[in-house]
């Protein structure tokens, strides 16, 4: 036997301006939440706040760590065609104006030295799409290791 | 109102000095408590608890008992805690008797298990509609026993390909029932799941695919009160699936703790392998509130080793954790459980959870020598609320959780940080969940623009049993540099 489906009843008007408030306030709030929320703090960048925050001299193996972890998944096997970009499949080598980098090599990196710092660094726009961007640490480590003059086990400095 | 703000933001919290809350935050503060205020019941249901979102019709997690009378709430088996439906009791991976045959019956578009009764009508303010017709509403759907007696009938005996056995011993009186789940075993001896995720994020500049997640669970559960868990995963990477198999972290054991459990109150004590619990169970490893606090799920070096004590007697519910761990940048060894350095700390979460809503707190505290991360200190609060349990044309959920907290920057000096994450989900229909999310996260309050915003919105759709697919739009908005927007993608098979 099939039971009667439950009857839909109508709410008096007074719950239902009840519910109209709740709804409301529930807006607002989440509104009030999602706008407030939007907003930073702080005044100076961390190299004025806290020089000390990242090694004043990065050494290769610190800035060969954050571009392993950030950028390698998809720059790697520099030189590789841009196909694999089109393609929307990864893992695709670096832009062109990356140089065709491969930065979970040594000397890819130093190919993708000035993608680096155009998009990811003074661009900010690295990594793509909704991924987090560099943190302000991971960037001073970068800009002061290029400041050394980016020096690695390929191409030492002198 | 803006007095109201300042008001707010002048108060200066004990565990923080010297420190100020900004309008802002005081501000978000306000909007959550105003959200929650503004659903809050006109008069408190004494009902057990459920689930957020599914708790509001007992055959969402089991099938109705023939014959039913409410225990004391001390004795219920019925949980709005992640350990109704998870083996954890933190949440995620291994699922419960009742997690299985909620995503059976009660999660996809085409259930393989009875539709719950009381969950036809899902119309939005009576413009978008749809009426539930995915099983007929019929005297014929099966029962669940009433008792121990009843579920050693033959009718209720399992069929169950995953799960096998039964505990040695008698059964505990905190068990759960055979047969209350259907086919499924209710209390396995030994227990098999998995949770795997492939995903594809897509931007103007290409795309990746990739192994998000490969997890492979077993549960043993030898005597009754006694389970032990363990979680072997592969460590994805977005730079596709042989990097992944070639990652030295894969495979490494994602959990592995010993669990005593089944006892009144859903009380329990876990020692091991563990991610401290902190703040609302998210799904989102990437979303800002947990990578700016250590807390992103998919790293290896997110997890501890400890001991955590709960319990979650309908409504309150309190855990507390002691745990050491290994360094912040330092993966701990793949299969070695107690591979720590000098770091320790501890969590506390206590809340209260409503059919309707729930509200709570967490505190987490890390020990650690500067070279290892140094000290931190984060907090939360949180809230859920469920429009659909007071209203039927309402079937939204809202969660929202702000954090805070203080940590070490690698000079020693000691700083702070901030989080908001909110989602409103819209159950649709069958299967069909629209979602829509914001989080943000400022991880220096002392440095200019280095906080983020980030929305998304998307579906999620489970087809059948086992399978759901997630597509959302997500627009990053950096403080400094430019923006960016992508296509999320994953398709998450489970069991």
């Amino acid at each position: 036997m099939t039971a009667a489906e439950p009857a839909t009843v109508r709410p008096s008007r007074a719950t239902r301006r009840r519910a109209r408030a709740r709804v409301a306030g529930f807006l607002l709030g989440t509104a009030a939440a999602f706008l407030l929320s939007a907003c930073g703090a702080g005044k100076l960048p961390l190299e004025q706040v806290d020089p000390l925050a990242a090694p004043l001299h990065p050494t290769y193996e610190q800035a060969f760590s954050i571009l392993q972890r950030t950028c390698a998944p998809c720059h790697r096997g520099g030189g590789a065609p841009q196909a694999a970009l089109r393609r929307g499949i990864g893992p695709f080598a670096a832009e062109e104006d990356s140089g065709g980098a491969d930065y979970a090599t040594c000397k890819g990196i130093h190919a993708g030295l000035g993608g680096l710092r155009r998009t990811a660094l003074d661009g900010g726009s690295m990594p793509p799409g909704a991924w987090p961007r560099f943190t302000e640490r991971e960037k001073l480590v970068l800009r002061r290791w290029l400041a050394d003059g980016a020096c690695s086990p390929c191409f030492p400095c002198p | 109102m803006k007095r109201a703000l300042v008001a707010l933001g002048g108060h200066r919290p004990a565990w923080l000095p010297g420190s100020r809350l900004p309008v802002q935050h005081a501000g978000v503060v306000l909007g959550m408590a105003l959200a929650l205020a503004a659903l809050a019941p006109a008069a408190a249901r004494a009902t057990p608890s459920y689930a957020a979102r599914e708790g509001r019709a007992c055959d969402n997690c089991h099938l109705t008992p023939d014959g039913w009378v409410n225990p004391g709430s001390l004795e219920r088996k019925c949980t709005l805690s992640c350990q109704g439906c998870h083996v954890d009791p933190a949440g995620g991976g291994m699922r419960t008797a009742s997690g299985r045959f909620f995503g059976r019956a009660t999660l996809p578009l085409i259930a393989t298990s009875p539709r719950p009764t009381q969950d036809w009508d899902r119309w939005l303010f009576h413009l978008l509609y749809r009426r539930d017709r995915a099983t007929t509403f019929n005297d014929s759907l099966p029962r669940g026993p009433a008792d121990r007696d009843a579920s050693r009938a033959p009718a209720h005996a399992p069929r169950d390909l995953w799960a096998h056995g039964t505990p040695f011993g008698s059964p505990s009186r905190e068990a759960p029932y055979q047969g209350r789940y259907g086919t499924l075993r209710a209390d396995p001896l030994l227990q098999a799941g998995w949770d795997v995720r492939v995903a594809t994020i897509a931007s103007g500049e290409g795309g990746v695919f990739f192994p998000m997640q490969m997890d492979l669970e077993t549960a043993l559960h030898p005597v009754e009160h006694v389970t032990l868990l363990a979680v072997a995963g592969a460590r994805g990477r977005s730079a596709g699936i042989s990097e992944t198999f070639r990652d030295a972290r894969t495979p490494y054991l994602r959990q592995a703790f010993v669990l005593l459990h089944e006892w009144p109150a859903h009380a329990y004590l876990k020692a091991g392998r563990i991610t401290p619990a902190f703040g609302l169970r998210l799904d989102d490893h990437t979303a800002q509130n947990r990578r700016a606090f250590e807390l992103d799920d998919a790293l290896p070096e997110a997890r501890v080793a400890g001991v955590e004590v709960g319990a979650n007697p309908n409504y309150p519910y309190a855990s507390l954790a002691w745990f050491r761990s290994a360094a912040a940048d330092r993966a701990p060894a793949a299969f070695d459980p107690f591979d720590v350095d000098r770091g320790s700390g501890g969590t506390l979460n206590l809340g209260w959870r409503q059919l309707g809503w729930s509200a709570g707190g967490s505190a987490l505290v890390r020990r650690r020598p500067v070279i290892e991360g140094g000290d931190a200190a984060s907090f939360a609060v949180y809230g859920v609320v469920n429009p659909w349990y007071y209203r039927h044309g309402l079937p939204l959920t809202w969660q929202a959780e702000y954090d805070r907290g203080t940590w070490t920057r690698a000079s020693g000096r000691r700083t702070r940080r901030a989080a908001f994450w909110q989602e409103l989900g819209w159950r649709a229909g069958n299967g069909i969940t629209l979602l829509l999310a914001q989080d943000w996260a400022d991880p220096d309050t002392e440095v200019l623009d280095d906080h983020a915003f980030r929305v998304s919105g998307g579906v999620q759709v489970t087809p059948v049993p086992g399978v759901t697919l997630d597509a959302r739009l997500r627009a990053l908005m950096p403080a400094s540099g430019s923006g960016g927007s992508d296509l999320f993608v994953q398709i998450h098979l489970w069991n």
